[in-house]
């Protein structure tokens, strides 16, 4: 992995909505897909709802780019009422990702990006409430 | 919600969600499907909760995301083959933003026999590498109907208002954005006949076919309304990816008649798709297309001339500018009994 401090965050900027949404899922701790999905999933109250081939496909890029690393794999315990059921070591085995340092330093700098880009908006006074003049309506 | 999962239904729409992870590249399989499953019976389980609705959100949001994920990965499967070393930089815009260099060739010629040239066309690759990236490049061929120069009008209409609506579409969904393109030229011409009809009478209605190509990346994207039709060239076969609303074209289709007669059927100037009319339909058809791929766009003035073979050969052997030379040069040898109009796209390395 190349070293932090020499990339710069700003290169890999504007993010995908995915990659933006699956790095703010990870900044409060390490999450496995699902976890992410139903997180993106209720932050946006349901506007955003990321699928398993986003998830993924996204997450293969961020591996590569270094903004999240695999966490140790864990088991869960995942209730099965019915023992006939064959789970097999797919279902013992999860997946976790967290955020690497760069990745952090990713979102963040996105973050001020959209930070500025809904400062401009104010200013023009498309969004109530923080216009210079205090805002329409 | 155990119970739920292990109904009948989710058995079943589990085996199909197996079965539609088999269409992502392999090596992107081999290294997900299990998480993406896993996921898939978390998300199903939940959904199940919510009854039947929920489990139709769930799939209707699953199918899109493997829409969207599946051209993505494939995309980043292929750039990898291809050895170009893209950063995919986690977005997949990078990916999309891939160029192919395309060699374009367009001819358009008045025939033998017709007064005017009621065919028109258009070919733009953005020089914008942004709108580039957004948009592709779009080819189109019209060919106009109605009488003392009502057709060329038409078609003229037909091309601009295409390209016009096309690239001011902020929508970044392809396909529906060429749909909307052609469905507004359609109001504009039919406006504009119905114009000059309030203002003479007498004045023939025009119309306009119209075959309308968008490269962006790997895929084509083409519409299609009337008869102009649109070909590719993949490796030594040429296929007709559009379907002509034509009476012959049904006529073939049923097995009465083959598509060598179909070229001289008395019937083979009747279309019952056009633009002009009040609504259109708008078929769209979408191909992946590779380094070495040709695309050709032309109007029945070529198509109901040369047979299918003799396109193939000349495509093939030739550069896209002899081609469409070529290509003109044979309609007019056989007659010139239409306007004829070609695009020949080459996709380079």
């Amino acid at each position: 992995m190349p070293d932090d401090e020499q990339r710069d965050p700003a290169a890999l900027l504007p993010l995908t909505p995915a990659v933006f949404h699956i790095l703010l899922a990870l900044a409060d701790g390490e999450k496995h897909g699902y976890a992410i999905m139903q997180e993106v999933s209720a932050r946006t109250d349901g506007a955003m709802r990321m699928g398993p081939g986003t998830l993924y496909g996204s997450i293969q890029r961020m591996l590569k780019d270094g903004l999240v690393v695999e966490a140790q794999a864990r088991a869960e315990a995942t209730p099965s009422a019915d023992p006939s059921r064959q789970t097999g070591p797919l279902e013992e085995r999860r997946r976790y990702y967290r955020l690497t340092g760069f990745g952090r330093l990713v979102v963040q700098a996105e973050a001020r990006r959209l930070e500025q880009l809904v400062r401009v908006a104010q200013t023009k006074q498309l969004l109530p409430g923080f216009g210079p003049t205090g805002g329409a309506s | 919600m155990t119970e739920a999962f292990h109904h009948r239904g989710g058995e079943w729409a589990e085996r199909v969600y197996r079965a539609l992870l088999l269409a992502y590249p392999r090596a992107f399989r081999e290294e997900y499907a299990s998480e993406m499953l896993l996921a898939y019976r978390d998300a199903y389980r939940d959904a199940a909760r919510q009854g039947r609705l929920g489990v139709a959100r769930l799939w209707g949001d699953l199918l899109g995301d493997l829409v969207k994920a599946l051209y993505v990965e494939h995309m980043s499967s292929w750039t990898q083959r291809a050895g170009r070393g893209v950063s995919l930089a986690g977005k997949g815009e990078l990916v999309m933003a891939l160029q192919f260099t395309l060699d374009v060739a367009q001819l358009t010629d008045i025939g033998r026999i017709r007064k005017n040239n009621e065919d028109n066309l258009l070919a733009i690759v953005p020089d914008d590498s942004q709108l580039l990236q957004a948009k592709g490049a779009l080819f189109v061929v019209s060919d106009g109907m109605g009488g003392h120069a009502r057709g060329e009008v038409a078609s003229e209409l037909a091309v601009q208002q295409i390209r016009d609506r096309y690239y001011s579409n902020a929508q970044d969904d392809i396909p529906t954005a060429l749909r909307v393109a052609i469905e507004q030229a359609n109001v504009a011409i039919y406006e504009a006949g119905a114009r000059a009809q309030a203002e003479q009478p007498e004045a023939h209605p025009m119309g306009a076919t119209c075959v309308v190509a968008v490269l962006h990346d790997g895929t084509l994207y083409a519409a299609n309304v009337g008869d102009s039709r649109a070909y590719v060239l993949h490796d030594g076969q040429l296929r007709q990816v559009t379907r002509d609303h034509s009476v012959t074209a049904q006529m073939v289709e049923r097995g009465e008649i083959t598509p060598a007669e179909a070229r001289t059927h008395e019937k083979r100037n009747q279309i019952y798709r056009s633009l002009g009319l009040p609504t259109v339909e708008v078929d769209l058809y979408t191909e992946s297309v590779q380094e070495g791929d040709t695309v050709v766009l032309c109007t029945d003035g070529l198509s109901n001339v040369l047979e299918d073979d003799e396109l193939r050969d000349t495509v093939m052997r030739y550069s896209p500018e002899e081609s469409a030379q070529r290509l003109i040069a044979r309609a007019n040898d056989e007659g010139g009994p239409d306007n004829a109009t070609v695009i020949v796209v080459r996709v380079a390395a």
